[in-house]
């Protein structure tokens, strides 16, 4: 080895910056500094003006809009999670967001979880999640785990506090459909309720009469807080009702509420009957 | 390692186990060119300097107005632009020096001793002494090693001769075990250490 041959490690060093040094360094004219006087203020719209001339930005018509309710779900690859199989730190049994959050393996849930694809996986995985790539599923599906995907969004926290206030308010407002109007479905649920005594039929729909409110009707996919109110006001108060609901009286409750066929789009029965179940 | 020692006349007498952590590297280039450039930097004196605005002797007297004038306007004669002005971002008596690690620098050496001992450029003499000073009298010596180009490194203490017969021989450098060193030692193309050298060196980098 003679000195000419000697050469240290490529990158081993970096050559300063030459500051000031003509426009082709990209840190000629200020050299880094930015600009000084007005331009250097913030909050200055001296950008988008054009001499007077009303600017490009106001000359063209406004255009989109962002959707306050847009479903945020966060993005969990497959990487990441054999990532933390790897560290150990997936608990076991089924996987929810809050299990994978408290597992540190995301930040923080959002609206919910959605798996991505992206690298290989070696164990068997049990997820409830509230979406999931084709890739992703089939990795999971080939690993030997399996998925389940939850439709609506997870209940808040706050709805705990307010069911007692709620119950003991609903206990009169119960009772008004009951005397403007008794469609035969309706005259059939009211009774047993205001009587309180056990019916052999329908335990469920009785239980849930008997605290006044009925069930969360909201939780139905397509059914928000207007539609439910509307819902009671007919006489239709827990899963049962929605469940057993005939297609005639479908189709007049459609008409009645202004529904626009989202019963059956939607197939509110079948939704209720899963609610049921739980 | 296994080495043959040779005497200064070609013929070998014995050999001598080298030390494999010490001459048995594989040569590092990116250690070996640090430690040349430490010691480049090291051994730079430093001393350049120019006049540089403030040194120059000018007047501070100002040169033509402000306004009016119908010339530029120019404040000081001292400035870079001028004739007989000062030199902008002149050199200034500094220190070159930059520090390299102990450690990193022993490992340099060791890695200089196998950079010679792997490509077949060291030899072993059992001794380097000269009966006179003569400067004929090594060249001869060196023909018969076949040195044309090389570095002897001696035992602490150089024989006078050696050192005074070498005076004159192109491309060859003596130094005393403690001197040696890896920019001497790459800058040379044979690299001859003494019995005693290599019990030094080994000494020295363990």
């Amino acid at each position: 080895m003679r000195l000419n041959e000697l050469a240290d490690n490529a990158g081993a060093t970096q050559k300063p910056t030459r500051v000031g040094r003509g426009i082709g360094s990209g840190k000629g004219k200020t050299g880094g500094r930015g600009v000084k006087g007005q331009k250097s203020r913030s909050g200055v719209a001296i950008k988008g003006f054009e001499g007077g001339q009303m600017p490009i930005h106001m000359r063209l018509p406004k255009r989109g809009f962002n959707k306050p309710n847009r479903l945020k779900l966060t993005e969990l690859t497959i990487r990441r999670l054999q990532q933390a199989i790897d560290a150990g730190v997936l608990p076991k049994g089924e996987l929810d967001a809050a299990a994978l959050v408290s597992a540190g393996v995301i930040r923080r849930g959002l609206h919910g979880v959605r798996v991505i694809g992206g690298g290989e996986l070696s164990s068997a995985l049990k997820l409830k999640v509230r979406g999931i790539t084709k890739g992703a599923q089939a990795i999971i599906e080939k690993a030997g785990g399996s998925v389940q995907v939850i439709e609506e969004v997870p209940a808040k926290p706050e709805k705990t506090a307010k069911p007692a206030k709620k119950a003991a308010k609903a206990e009169p407002a119960a009772k008004k459909p009951a005397a403007k109007k008794a469609p035969a479905k309706k005259a059939e649920a009211k009774p047993a309720a205001d009587k309180k005594t056990p019916a052999k039929k329908a335990p469920a729909k009785k239980a849930a009469a008997k605290d006044g409110k009925g069930d969360d009707l909201t939780k139905i996919s397509g059914v928000g807080p207007v539609f439910a109110k509307r819902l009671n006001g007919e006489g239709v108060m827990t899963y049962a009702d929605i469940a057993g609901l005939t297609k005639a009286r479908i189709a007049e409750l459609d008409e009645k509420l202004d529904l626009k066929n989202n019963i059956e789009n939607d197939d509110w029965p079948a939704q209720a009957k899963a609610l049921m179940g739980k | 390692m296994k080495c043959d020692i040779t005497k200064l006349d070609g013929k070998t007498s014995g050999s001598v186990d080298l030390d494999d952590a010490i001459f048995g590297l594989e040569p590092r280039k990116d250690i070996l060119h640090r430690m040349v450039r430490y010691q480049l930097a090291k051994r730079q004196q430093g001393t350049h300097q120019v006049q540089e605005r403030g040194d120059v002797s000018k007047t501070t007297k100002r040169i033509g107005k402000q306004k009016g004038g119908g010339t530029a306007r120019h404040g000081n004669g001292s400035v870079s632009q001028f004739r007989g002005g000062g030199k902008a971002h002149g050199p200034r008596v500094r220190d070159h020096s930059f520090d390299l690690p102990k450690k990193v620098r022993a490992l340099a050496m060791k890695h200089a001793l196998s950079a010679k001992a792997g490509a077949g450029e060291l030899i072993i003499v059992d001794d380097v002494t000269l009966k006179a000073a003569k400067t004929s009298d090594l060249v001869k010596v060196l023909e018969k090693m076949g040195v044309s180009n090389g570095l002897i490194v001696g035992g602490r203490e150089l024989d006078s001769n050696l050192s005074k017969a070498a005076q004159n021989v192109k491309n060859l450098d003596v130094l005393p075990s403690q001197g040696a060193n890896v920019y001497d030692i790459l800058r040379r193309h044979t690299l001859v250490l003494s019995k005693e050298a290599v019990a030094d060196l080994e000494a020295r980098l363990k």
